[in-house]
């Protein structure tokens, strides 16, 4: 996999993360920081800032444009070659290109991976 | 979604081998996931562990985490008798463990009404140390079911 692709991927994940641990459902069943004296949310937030610093800017930006417009599922799957986030139909040679490049979906932006 | 309705005996280990927590982790991966995909899984898993341990004493772990993966919201469950290394919140070993894997989006969010869920089925098998009582995947399915009842 492209590695700019795993770090968006781990990105992902990580908002997956953040997103869950605001909630008082999460926040209820007491879950701690790895310092217990710490704020596990602030924890979390500046752990996600070390990994934006490994994406460049505008890679940066263009992700959190569609996680605020899809709200997860930003680094999808290529499957038959289809788009894993919106299932339009990819070139062929696109879907190819997925195993090692970084590339957008043309039609929902979706980052995309593809594995063999 | 009851926490019955997303347990498989074939997804219930209650000998687990492992002794420290990345073993731990794996071998629950692996009831799961394969190959490349539980090496994922495992990652999510352990960036997860690094923010702050999902032991949350009593010798009750929950590890936890959304993955590009998984569709639907999965469970594997694992005993160990000896315990392992988790760095749980009271530093006592960890016994049980209920693994969640959940897509990055689901509906309802039934991911954290699980966690909720198996958070309070958790507290009652500790009580009495009922977590050793199953001798079997479909005795500790039955005793789940039984708690779930009582907690409804």
């Amino acid at each position: 996999m492209n590695a700019k692709v795993e770090t968006l991927r781990s990105l992902e994940e990580f908002d997956h993360i953040l997103r869950d641990i605001e909630t008082a459902d999460y926040q209820a069943v007491g879950f701690q920081a790895v310092k217990a004296s710490d704020d596990f949310i602030k924890t979390a937030e500046r752990e996600r800032e070390k990994l934006t610093k490994k994406v460049d800017p505008k890679l940066l930006s263009m992700y959190e444009r569609i996680m605020k417009r899809y709200g997860g599922r930003v680094v999808v799957q290529v499957i038959r070659e289809f788009c894993g986030g919106c299932y339009v139909k990819l070139p062929s040679e696109l879907a190819a290109r997925c195993l090692t490049d970084l590339v957008s979906c043309p039609n929902c932006g979706r980052f995309l991976y593809n594995v063999k | 979604m009851t926490l019955t309705s997303l347990l498989r005996p074939d997804r219930i280990n209650l000998d687990l081998k492992a002794k420290k927590k990345p073993e731990a982790l794996r071998e629950l991966v692996q009831m799961i996931r394969q190959g490349d995909d539980a090496e994922l899984l495992l990652a999510t898993l352990t960036k997860r562990e690094e923010l702050g341990s999902t032991g949350i004493g009593k010798g009750i772990a929950i590890p936890h985490g959304r993955s590009l993966l998984i569709d639907k919201l999965e469970m594997a469950v694992g005993r160990s008798t000896k315990g392992v290394e988790y760095d749980s919140i009271d530093h006592k070993a960890a016994h049980l463990f209920f693994l969640i894997m959940a897509p990055p989006q689901d509906p309802g969010n039934q991911y954290l009404i699980t966690l909720g869920r198996v958070a309070m089925v958790c507290q009652e098998l500790t009580k009495k140390k009922r977590l050793f009582d199953p001798q079997s995947p479909d005795e500790l399915i039955e005793l789940v079911r039984s708690l779930e009842e009582k907690i409804r």
